[in-house]
């Protein structure tokens, strides 16, 4: 299996933050979340990809091109939360333009699933919802037949209805094994449903990227007060937070080596959640 | 190119869809009633003015951002903003000319020279003006670059009104002017180069400046 993004070192400096050494893939057949706390990168992250912005450092492959490379773009479905065609064109126009810029560009399929998805050709895409626009980008990234979809928050502010239609259109793309997806989004319930892996950014830095099923499954959350916490080996535990106010929590990457250890503590099934609560007010461990 | 030049102009056409029928009958009928060309060349000043508004829908709905996702090079994306400038500042001219010959037929005046050389010098001038513009919004955003550019041009009226009789005396002005009108077509043609000369070169500088932003 080989991988449809392939980032690797990527550094990026603004005034005030720094998107340090990320390592990231994307394989054929999988969809990765890409999950993190506002302002952590993930968007950065996305635009260095697409070749938006220009890296200080690192290295990027996209179907084994550069980022910005045309031949791979023509492969390449996006839906960013905030970037696409002025409002007052509508549908149709948009069909036409992208027709005479995408070599790909498949106008039945667009019109066919905007009729499916009951967008109006002939209105403005300002007097659409705002579930409705990103079902229109998203249908407008599917009409190219790309094998790779990159998505910043493509199903947040949307109800739970269009987020599922949406994530099922994601789970149909990825029936072709040649294909991929890069999903950023703070629905972390979204990723636990589709994701294969997920991919977790803090404070610009990458912590980790794992399979999302070994992560759920062999981590764990320890419940209990600091003395109990005390006594669990330091190589066992990720992170800890002491003193909230359920007490104090450490998230172990052997859950069961835990109950092992500690059979009385509380120790409970780990989320995506959880995991974001904890490492976002972390003390180190 | 195609798609880039048909979503500049769908844009435009959205956003001035009623102004333009109505500036195109309202100008033809100011003409024909005041026999004066000020309105058809005014329009062609407009519309140049008008064409630079695609940059402003770009900043609202995020196109810099999205158009780099999309298999196309900065050089097409900031060509077809100075073509849809051209496709306009042409239209204008050429419906100008029409409605100038309507009136001069209707009228029974002459004056066809006149005209097309009053047509000609504000394409230039506006050309000079609009496309000069570009490189600076590409850099700083089209409302500082249209600032940027009335108080230039307030300074360089104000700068002529006030020192305007001094720079006659200084400059040969009376002899360009009559070797204007001893070599029409010589000037005409310099300044439509000087024109595309400028087009050309803001539209390089243009170019290297959207390769370097990020959105």
């Amino acid at each position: 299996m080989s991988n449809l993004v392939a980032v690797q070192g990527l550094v990026k400096h603004y005034k005030g933050f720094t998107l340090d050494q990320i390592d990231l893939t994307v394989p054929e057949g999988e969809i990765v979340g890409l999950i993190g706390e506002n302002g952590a990168g993930k968007t950065t992250t996305i635009k260095a990809i697409l070749g938006v912005i220009h890296p200080d450092g690192g290295t990027i492959q996209v179907m084994g091109k550069d980022p910005g490379d045309r031949t791979a773009l023509e492969k390449v479905g996006v839906v960013f939360e905030d970037s696409y065609f002025y409002g007052g064109l509508n549908a149709h126009q948009v069909d036409r333009i992208l027709s005479g810029i995408r070599r790909d560009w498949d106008s039945d399929k667009f019109r066919k699933d905007c009729n499916a998805f009951d967008l109006d050709m002939k209105k403005p895409i300002k007097d659409f919802s705002r579930g409705m626009r990103m079902k229109l980008s998203l249908t407008t990234a599917l009409a190219s037949h790309p094998r790779l979809l990159l998505m910043d928050e493509a199903t947040s502010g949307l109800d739970p209805v269009i987020r599922g239609e949406i994530l099922d259109i994601f789970l149909t793309f990825i029936q072709d094994e040649g294909c991929g997806i890069l999903l950023s989004s703070h629905i972390t319930t979204d990723l636990e449903r589709v994701a294969d892996q997920i991919a977790y950014i803090h404070r610009g830095k990458l912590l980790f990227q794992q399979g999302k099923d070994a992560l759920l499954e062999e981590t764990a959350v320890v419940r209990g007060s600091a003395a109990v916490l005390d006594r669990l080996p330091q190589e066992l535990v990720l992170v800890r937070r002491d003193g909230g106010l359920s007490g104090s929590a450490a998230l172990v990457k052997d859950g069961a080596a835990a109950r092992r250890l500690l059979p009385d503590a509380v120790i409970d099934r780990t989320s995506i959640d959880e995991m974001m609560q904890l490492y976002g007010g972390r003390e180190e461990a | 190119m195609r798609g880039l030049l048909r979503k500049e102009l769908s844009g435009l056409w959205s956003l001035y869809r009623k102004t333009l029928p109505m500036l195109a009958i309202l100008y033809a009928v100011l003409n024909l009633a005041t026999k004066n060309d000020f309105f058809l060349y005014f329009g062609v000043w407009m519309m140049l003015f008008y064409s630079l508004s695609g940059m402003s829908l770009d900043e609202s709905c995020g196109w810099g951002r999205y158009a780099r996702t999309l298999p196309v090079n900065d050089w097409q994306v900031v060509g077809a903003k100075f073509l849809v400038s051209l496709i306009y500042s042409g239209g204008a001219a050429l419906y100008g000319a029409v409605l100038g010959v309507i009136q001069r037929l209707f009228t029974g005046e002459t004056g066809y020279a006149d005209l097309i050389g009053g047509l000609l010098a504000v394409l230039v001038v506006s050309m000079i003006m609009v496309f000069a513009m570009y490189p600076v919004a590409f850099r700083f955003g089209l409302e500082k670059a249209r600032n940027g550019f009335l108080v230039v041009w307030v300074a360089l009226f104000g700068g002529f009104m006030l020192f305007g009789s001094r720079l006659a005396k200084v400059l040969p002005l009376e002899a360009v002017v009559e070797s204007m009108a001893a070599r029409p077509l010589l000037w005409a043609g310099g300044a439509l180069l000087t024109a595309v000369a400028v087009m050309v070169l803001c539209y390089i500088a243009s170019v290297l400046i959207y390769q370097k932003k990020e959105f």
